[in-house]
């Protein structure tokens, strides 16, 4: 576009002396091509991807309408915003509707509503420093995706987009004042509190490059309003919440300790109070080389935490902090290199729970018995793989999200089939 | 020859060169530097040289005594692999010479464990994502896999290789095959034993098996494999076991006391005026088979009850249900009707982490994964304990666990049991144990995950010792740091005397006691000869300080001058007659007696597991007023005087509706406590209350008195920091430390020295360096086998983290070398 103005308003050298272009003339296409080029740092790449795979890096599955949702993380800018489609599980076509927002995001959850009928999707975005969010409900063929204050469009923006916000003042009294803040530098691991006692759900954002820690209490329409701030060292990378506990557990990738926060009620709002991490080894100088994904087993007991040196599962016992017995390393299941997120499904013999560990530098996900601690399986998948969600049916089955091959490798998770633990399709 | 012939001719030896190069930097799958990628275990292989090659010879030929190689043969876990290394020469094996670098034998995809036949002859490793077993040649490399079962976990070799044992956690079961002369398994035979069995150990006529969640060893003849005995690895009451197997398990059974006693079979407590056959048992109202307070529920099935000594089934915590309005308290854990652990397990007795319906939690001790040793004549077994960061102690011969120190022959044993320790505790958590004989008994060697390899004494010739050696050439003493003083919260800033006017431990130096034994005081603490029994920690002197644990506990006032809670022991704690409950209100409360943040005391009359009796109009409370400003410098403004106490207001439950966090201090006395050691004290419930344990350990002491000066007589200098003629002292005395507390003391207008009341809020804080030192080596960062050598007083060490195995000298016990 660029090339076609500059070639209509500045005439070639050698026809100079036979134009009769105005200086006025030239001066006013030189203004326009300038103010075009001002323009041009918004427009640039190509618009959002609204029908494909792009550098996908997360999912979430709309388990009562066989929807996936992937995150198309815009990697190397080739468009204008990062993107999030769905995907027919039943066709595995792409459907109608999707949504746009800040590149690079990072952490995806999707929260169904009680009738599911429609989802809340949440998203940290290391582009625009925000939590995006959107509300997702099916709609013929296709589904339609609110992210804006009018509900219109496919971009995110208003409401929906979360950097500068507020946070309330802690108490009633006459000096103390509402803050004006922001969520950090590298929204990277969000994690859902379920609402109980009279508490409503909440949403626990880290920050990465800030440290920097927030809380939002969802409203019933899935908005975020923040209700308390607080830090930690920067390296976030992945947060759960214990569900015997109520802890929430950060990972780091920077610094070899698992983080704990609980959160804490008080007369003027919750509060995030940090308790003492649990340490991991450290057998390298080097950082960066520590915890990734983690998720709690089913009964609780264990958090299974993604390593990288040395490759493999960290076996920490999560315990109350109540008991007489602080939490602890109590086991390491190697697995392949680079394993990044962990997932637990019950997609085992009898509807037993296995671990699922996606291994970044071997295209394969290692399949862990947590109870037993022993890798029992190891299937292959396509490049890079980063995230797993599993559609849980009659035919339960997995889709592993693959970063390097613009794919979601689909892999048969029927403990009778014969393809079990096999990929047996892929999404382009 | 025309051009183009020409420059093809010069060209192709260029062309031909760089195929060459080409080829020689591809290879169909890549060589690693490294012989070991991810270790997991390791096992030993001992070959001879003949005819120019190797050939298998037994292992207890690679003495050092011969030139036959010693190899390592490690089963990489998440590549798969077995890495071969020479221990004889250092260098890796690489078992394909065509490929450059050094080529592991690639036989899998997830390996658990490995072991060799003592003739060398065959390798067996078992991978657990592919099921299998593989059987390994190590002289020609050649291997043959066989699909088991299950996935397995550990394997164990009969003495003479004709069949192997092998674990399968997720069936709770273990299976024998038996071998034939190349390896091959026939039909397993296999035991249920439940639980998820993973290490294996033989020793004698036994095997034992380790599980992963389960406290126990399950024990088995080593010819039928049949179960001979269950041992639990905690106290017979809280290891899940019918160790006496009268279909009754742990708090079901009422010869279970509490968690902590040791024999589920012991008989019940005896009245000693009850004559030989014992005919009135004392027995609390929780073991008395009545239900004493009409609710329905009868001792441990009563919420109200936490164990067999808790004298009252009364609670004001519910059995189920919504939050009590009348009290605020939530139901109990181990009976609000909730799988709270979500084990699949409810309340008391079904969920088994549940000593009784008034237990705290339902989360029970921390999971075993369990390693297991054996000694040779299959009558002790040594098991790490992860989650206890332990290892216990089992006697075979009488299937029960066994307590360092059960029988007070041990200070650091003693507190150690007091602080809930259990087994021989290891710095870093243990992570594996192996036996080995020394010079006058049994010696036990121990990595941990900080990557230390320790030694334990199990026996000498003077019998079972299961104690940590120490290092002897280390020979820093315990000592303690400068105490610093705080009064109301803030430090006093001390220059090398103590502040007048406070309190104090002795003068702000170190003295040399005793110059021929190197004994020295530090800064008038002095610490016991027993130097296993010190610890690294800070103690905490305080004067009517909170007795610990006590302020996280939640109380309701039940009643004029009661109280009660519920969830903890309040005789654990060391309360006693005589003790404050404080309580200090946050917000003025309505009944419009009290006032916010001020403290009011209430003398304790009696106090129960779960109660506390108050003295009956004893309350009072000091009402603010002004205070001078006072200088602590040892000289100067003198604290000045508390305004005379009010009487407080009754404790009423009109003015208390709500659960509330209450304080309970020692009155007139210093409260003394460990940050790892605890408040020390013999306090246990009886039939009526908290009392005095009369068999209990005298120096459990954690209360401490100061100097006293009487009446009449002065001091005869200010501060004072050593002993004076005419002043009483009070010495304090645990197993670890000692200490006086000299009096604070101000000149009068008439120049005398008068001694100052101590005043609550005032706190001596001192760290201490514990002289005990575990003769430890550090072999890596995260060992994860440990095996012995052939060679006399050697044995490897497997790490996972730095990928390498370390030779360590028992003897001298040193790190030798280390193999990549």
């Amino acid at each position: 576009m660029h090339r076609a103005i500059m070639e209509q308003s500045l005439p070639r050298a050698e026809s100079r002396g036979k134009s009769t272009v105005s200086r006025g003339t030239a001066l006013l296409a030189a203004a326009l091509v300038l103010s075009l080029l001002g323009c041009a740092e918004e427009l640039r790449g190509r618009p959002p991807l609204d029908d494909g795979l792009y550098y996908p890096i997360a999912g979430a599955v709309d388990q009562a309408n066989g929807l996936l949702y992937v995150v198309n993380s815009n990697f190397d800018l080739a468009y204008r915003d990062a993107s999030l489609v769905a995907v027919d599980l039943n066709t595995h076509k792409f459907v109608p509707g999707f949504a746009s927002f800040g590149s690079f995001p990072a952490d995806f959850l999707l929260v169904p509503s009680k009738d599911g009928k429609k989802s809340t999707g949440y998203l940290a975005v290391r582009g625009d420093n925000s939590l995006t969010w959107f509300t997702s409900s099916p709609e013929g063929d296709g589904v339609t995706l609110e992210c804006s204050d009018d509900g219109k469009g496919s971009g995110c923006s208003g409401d929906h987009v979360i950097t500068d916000t507020v946070l309330p003042a802690e108490d009633d009294a006459a000096d103390s004042e509402d803050e004006e803040v922001t969520l950090g530098s590298d929204p990277f691991a969000l994690a859902l509190i379920p609402a109980h006692d009279e508490m409503p759900a909440r949403l626990f954002l880290a920050a990465s490059k800030s440290g920097t820690l927030s809380l939002f209490d969802l409203e019933d329409d899935g908005k975020p309003v923040l209700s308390a701030q607080s830090g930690m060292v920067a390296g976030a990378h992945t947060a759960a919440l214990d569900p015997a506990t109520g802890l929430i557990y950060v990972t780091n990738r920077l610094y070899p300790y698992l983080y704990r926060f609980e959160v804490v009620e008080s007369d003027s709002g919750p509060k995030l109070q940090s308790l003492d991490p649990v340490p991991l080894p450290s057998p390298y100088a080097a950082s960066g080389q520590y915890g990734r994904g983690m998720a709690f087993s089913g009964d609780g007991r264990y958090l299974l935490l993604a390593y990288r040196a040395p490759a493999g599962i960290a076996v920490v016992d999560a315990l109350p902090e109540e008991s007489d017995w602080a939490p602890s390393l109590v086991d390491f299941v190697p697995v392949g290199p680079k394993p990044g997120q962990v997932r637990l499904f019950p997609t085992g013999p009898g509807g037993k729970e296995l671990a699922y560990v996606v291994c970044y530098g071997d295209d394969s996900v290692w399949v862990v018995d947590p109870e037993a601690l022993l890798v029992v399986d190891r299937f292959e998948v396509g490049a890079g793989p980063y995230d797993m969600v599993v559609h849980l049916s009659d035919k339960p089955r997995g889709y592993v999200v693959n970063f390097l091959d613009n794919s979601v490798s689909v892999v048969d998770l029927d403990p009778v089939s014969p393809w079990y633990h096999q990929t047996v399709a892929e999404i382009h | 020859m025309n051009m183009t012939v020409s420059r093809s001719l010069t060209l192709f030896p260029l062309l031909l060169g760089l195929t060459a190069q080409l080829a020689a930097c591809t290879s169909p799958q890549s060589a690693d530097q490294y012989s070991l990628s991810s270790p997991v275990a390791m096992a030993l292989v001992c070959q001879k040289a003949s005819g120019g090659a190797h050939v298998a010879a037994p292992l207890a030929d690679c003495d050092d005594t011969t030139s036959h190689r010693l190899l390592a043969a490690v089963a990489n876990g998440s590549t798969g692999d077995i890495g071969f290394i020479d221990l004889t020469d250092g260098d890796a094996v690489d078992t394909d010479p065509m490929i450059p670098g050094f080529t592991r034998l690639d036989v899998g995809t997830s390996l658990t464990d490995i072991r060799s036949r003592p003739d060398s002859s065959l390798l067996f490793a078992l991978d657990s994502a592919e099921g299998t077993l593989v059987v390994v040649d190590p002289v020609t490399w050649g291997f043959d896999t066989y699909p088991l079962p299950d996935p397995p976990s550990r394997i164990l070799l009969s003495d003479d290789g004709s069949s192997a044992l092998v674990s399968f956690p997720a069936q709770g079961k273990v299976c024998r095959f038996p071998l034939d002369e190349a390896g091959k398994p026939g039909d397993g035979d296999c035991l249920k034993l439940g639980g998820q069995p993973s290490s294996l150990a033989a020793g004698g006529d036994v095997i034992v098996v380790g599980h992963l969640h389960a406290p126990v060893l399950h024990v088995l003849a080593a010819d039928t494999l049949e179960q001979v005995g269950v041992v639990g690895l905690v106290p017979a009451c809280a290891d899940q076991v019918d160790d006496d197997q009268d279909g009754l398990v742990d708090g079901q059974d009422p010869d279970c006391m509490d968690r902590s006693d040791m024999d589920e079979a012991a008989p019940l407590p005896c009245d000693p005026e009850g004559g030989e056959e014992c005919p009135a048992p004392l027995l609390a109202a929780c073991a008395n088979g009545a239900d004493d307070d009409g609710d329905g529920l009868t001792d441990l099935l009563d919420p109200g009850c936490r164990n067999r000594f808790d004298g009252s089934e009364d609670t004001d915590a519910l059995l189920s249900g919504a939050t009590d309005p009348a009290t605020g308290f939530l139901p109990l854990p181990c009976a609000d009707g909730v799988d709270n652990d979500l084990d699949g397990k409810t309340d008391f007795p079904q969920d088994l982490d549940c000593f009784a319906a008034g237990d705290s939690s339902e989360q029970g001790l921390p999971p075993p994964l369990t390693e297991v040793a054996v000694d040779a004549d299959g009558k002790l077994a040594y098991a790490v304990h992860r989650g206890a960061g332990a290892v216990m102690i089992a006697n075979l011969e009488t299937m029960q666990a066994v307590q360092p120190g059960a029988d007070g022959d041990s200070q650091a044993a003693a507190l150690d049991l007091f602080a809930g320790r259990m087994g021989i505790p290891v710095s870093g958590g243990p992570t594996d144990v192996l036996f080995s004989p020394s010079e006058d008994g049994l010696s036990a060697y121990v990595t941990d995950g900080a990557g230390r390899l320790s030694r334990i004494v199990v026996s000498n010739q003077d019998g079972a010792v299961h104690r940590v050696e120490e290092d002897g050439e280390d020979e820093s003493p315990t000592s303690a740091g400068k105490p610093h003083l705080y009064v109301d919260g803030a430090e006093v800033q001390l220059g090398l005397s103590p502040a007048v006017g406070y309190p104090n431990l002795g003068p702000l130096m170190v003295e040399t006691l005793d110059e021929a034994e190197g004994t020295k005081r530090y800064y008038g603490i002095e610490f016991s000869s027993d130097e296993r029994a010190h610890r690294a920690e800070t103690w905490t002197v305080a004067y009517e300080g909170i007795l610990p644990g006590s302020s996280k506990l939640m109380f309701h006032v039940a009643g004029a001058n009661q109280v009660v809670t519920a969830g903890g022991s309040l005789c654990e704690l060391g309360l006693r007659p005589g003790d404050l409950l404080v309580v200090t209100p946050s917000s003025k409360p309505e009944c419009g007696k009290f006032e916010a943040d001020v403290a009011y005391n209430y003398p304790i009359q009696a106090v129960g597991g779960d109660w506390i009796e108050l003295v009956p109009d004893g309350g009072w409370f000091i009402p603010e007023s002004e205070e001078t400003e006072t200088t602590a410098s040892g000289t100067g403004t003198l604290p000045d005087e508390e305004p005379a106490p009010e009487k407080a207001p009754e404790l009423t439950e009109e003015c208390f509706p709500n659960l509330l966090k209450l304080e309970v201090r020692g009155a007139g006395t210093f409260v003394v406590y460990g940050s790892s050691t605890g408040h020390l004290h013999n306090v246990v419930e009886g039939p009526d209350g908290c009392m005095d344990d009369p068999a209990g350990n005298v120096l459990f002491n954690g209360r401490a008195l100061p100097a006293a000066l009487p009446e009449g007589k002065v001091l005869s200098s200010c501060p004072v920091t050593e002993p004076q003629d005419d002043l009483v002292l009070a010495p304090y005395e645990n197993p670890i430390l000692s200490f006086n507390i000299f009096p604070g003391c101000r000149m009068t207008e008439e120049g005398d020295v008068e001694v100052v009341a101590p005043k609550r809020g005032t706190v001596w804080r001192f760290a201490v360096d514990s002289g005990f030192s575990p003769r430890r080596v550090q072999v890596g960062s995260m060992p994860v086998d440990v095996v012995l050598s052939p060679v006399k007083d050697r044995l490897f060490v497997l790490d996972l983290a730095a990928r390498s195995i370390r030779a360590v000298d028992t003897a001298q016990f040193v790190l030798l070398s280390a193999y990549y």
